[in-house]
């Protein structure tokens, strides 16, 4: 697996130092323009800068910015136990040191993708879509092909040409409007002293910005497309059942339907390409410029590899090799030496969870991520109130009860009135014996009855920020995170 | 959060009951039916969306109502009739995303809905989640 990692460096440098030299002519060219004949000596030095300062922002803060533009929400092992085990188990099968984080990202379509430059501060993303709609041994499958992508380095790689390819995006475009812009403006002097002098450099140059984003992606493109067969390889060795990627993937490509929050940088990290996502079933003309290659084409690869009832990187290799006519340059020979190849296991046979249970399961944990309230109401009906949601007093439309959002304060206030109520008759009778009681209920414990079992539930903490218990939520006490006031939980009969 | 179409600045709350929701407006009693929510209580996609696509639309100004946005895509919402003992206008997204009841139009159809209809399931969901709002 080593080798594997060095060979895909070695690849990586390549390709990496191409799109460099892509960038520096692009800088030395557009310096000349603006200041000819000596401005490339300002020019390289500036393009690089960019690409640098781009880079430096991609590798402290790349992961948070793209899980921010993606709206993703982080999910821990309480909020969503059947994604973090199967992230887990397949981060033991790849003996990775580090626990990738993961997220969920609101959105319908089926996709996900892994992120972080490091190893140790990965992160898996998946869209609510995807686990609505896969079983568990799908889902292992996609999440294990993402955790090929972070054990291959494939992220890092990416960051870094990605961001490389942007700055060429980003200075090409910049220059060719200002080029175009002006010279409508100030008509006739189209090239301005370059194209004065030397027209034939100018033409160069013109062409060059041009092609460069078009060239430095083709080169981008073509290294990613490798990683996704070697991704689906890993994916093939830690689940041990290739069926399921192979299934997830044709019902990914089956479904039609865009993720909302993506663009051209981070659409090659989704296991299947979104803006790719209608072409790819038919694997026609578009193959040049796709990051991934045809879905088909690695469905067929993983079937094949499922009926030979045992898996391995060589088996992958050997079965890759058939299907891509003797190509058998995906993975080096030494990284085949040390890989027994292991039966296929059985399919997991314990998803019983029907589809509405699970698309639920989902929606509630988004809802709770994004700070809903959950109001059970004793006739089975439970009401989510978002955040915003100024009214704390709400009537059931099935039963009407009236149903307040519930918090530990109010309960606390209410019995206070109450007591000090009795307090003042009985004050008036016996003259002030009350004052103790209510202080008693002042300092007595907090507590909150839950009202159903496995549900969501809120409440309000007496500091007045909200409590979110999960359905799988069984301890006795919790801690309120703002006051750190513990709150005695308690459970329906 | 979805906001509503007839009070505007008005967020929608989240009925669900049998792991079906809905979305309903506290301050004017109106709900929005999702289109994939009409998925789960029929039970087949497909049927869902042909019941979805089937009522006829009409213009808003031939019938002087305001044209609505719908709460996911923000578009406006074209008008529909409902026939049920008399017609009732109610106002779908035009990208199938759901259909929006006013408090008054969701009471007339589920009252004279034929119980053995397509949309049989809905309707008696709807009597079923709303049952003490429709009483008043």
């Amino acid at each position: 697996m080593w080798e594997l990692i060095a060979q895909n460096r070695r690849k990586s440098i390549i390709i990496l130092i191409a799109m460099l030299m892509i960038l520096v002519v692009l800088g030395g060219l557009i310096g000349a323009y603006i200041s000819y004949p000596d401005g490339w000596i300002y020019g390289v030095p500036g393009a690089i800068l960019i690409w640098l300062i781009m880079a430096l922002v991609a590798y402290n803060a790349g992961d948070k910015i793209i899980l921010n533009v993606s709206h993703a929400t982080q999910v821990s092992k309480d909020m969503y136990p059947r994604l973090y085990n199967i992230v887990e188990e397949m981060k033991i099968a790849a003996s990775l040191p580090h626990m990738p984080e993961i997220y969920i990202m609101n959105d319908s379509a089926m996709n996900a993708f892994a992120t972080g430059v490091k190893p140790e501060r990965s992160a898996i993303v998946v869209t609510a879509g995807l686990i609505e709609n896969l079983s568990r041994d799908e889902l292992q499958g996609v999440i294990a092909h993402e955790m090929g992508h972070i054990i291959n380095r494939d992220v890092a790689f990416m960051t870094f040409a990605g961001v490389l390819m942007g700055s060429i995006n980003i200075i090409s475009h910049t220059f060719l409007r200002a080029i175009f812009f002006t010279s409508v403006s100030r008509r006739g002097k189209l090239g301005g002293k370059m194209g004065k002098s030397n027209p034939m450099l100018f033409l160069f140059t013109l062409v060059f910005t041009i092609i460069a984003p078009i060239l430095a992606s083709l080169f981008y493109f073509a290294i990613s497309r490798k990683r996704e067969y070697l991704a689906d390889a890993t994916a093939a060795r830690l689940t041990r059942y290739p069926e399921g990627l192979a299934s997830a993937l044709e019902k990914i490509t089956s479904t039609a339907g865009d993720v909302a929050y993506y663009n051209k940088i981070t659409a090659p990290m989704f296991i299947i390409n979104p803006l790719y996502s209608r072409d790819l079933t038919s694997g026609s003309s578009t193959v040049n410029f796709s990051t991934h290659p045809p879905t088909h084409e690695r469905i067929r690869i993983l079937r094949t590899l499922h009926g030979k009832g045992h898996v391995s990187m060589r088996e992958y290799q050997s079965v890759y090799a058939n299907h891509r006519k003797g190509d058998s340059s995906l993975i080096p020979d030494s990284g085949l030496k040390d890989n027994t190849p292991t039966s296929i296991r059985q399919p997991f046979a314990g998803d019983t969870q029907s589809h509405k249970k699970t698309l639920r399961e989902v929606g509630d944990l988004l809802m709770a991520a994004n700070g809903f309230y959950f109001l059970p109401c004793s006739c089975g009906l439970n009401i989510k109130v978002p955040p915003e949601m100024e009214k704390k007093h709400i009537q059931c439309p099935r039963c009407g009860t009236a149903l307040t959002v519930p918090s530990i304060g109010s309960q606390q206030n209410f019995s206070q009135n109450q007591m000090s109520q009795l307090g003042a008759i009985v004050g008036a009778v016996a003259g002030g014996t009350a004052t103790a009681a209510t202080t008693a209920l002042n300092t007595g414990p907090l507590s909150f009855t839950k009202k159903s079992a496995d549900r969501w539930e809120t409440f309000t903490c007496s500091c007045g920020s909200p409590i979110q218990l999960s359905p799988l939520f069984k301890a006795r006490q919790i801690r309120c995170k703002s006051c750190r006031k513990k709150i005695t939980i308690n459970y329906p009969e | 959060m979805l906001h509503c179409p007839v009070c505007k600045k008005e967020g929608l709350v989240v009925l669900e009951f049998d792991d079906i929701e809905i979305d309903y407006c506290l301050t004017c009693k109106g709900i929005w039916l999702d289109a994939g929510e009409m998925d789960l209580m029929i039970g087949n996609a497909e049927q869902a969306k042909q019941i979805l696509e089937s009522f006829e639309s009409v213009s808003a100004k031939s019938i002087n109502e305001k044209e609505r946005p719908c709460p996911i895509c923000d578009k406006k919402m074209e008008k529909i009739v409902i026939h049920t003992v008399e017609d009732q206008i109610v106002d779908r997204c035009r990208d199938g995303h759901g259909i929006w009841f006013d408090h008054g139009e969701l009471h007339s159809i589920l009252d004279n809905a034929k119980k053995d209809g397509e949309a049989s399931a809905i309707v008696s969901f709807l009597k079923d989640i709303l049952e003490r709002d429709l009483q008043k």
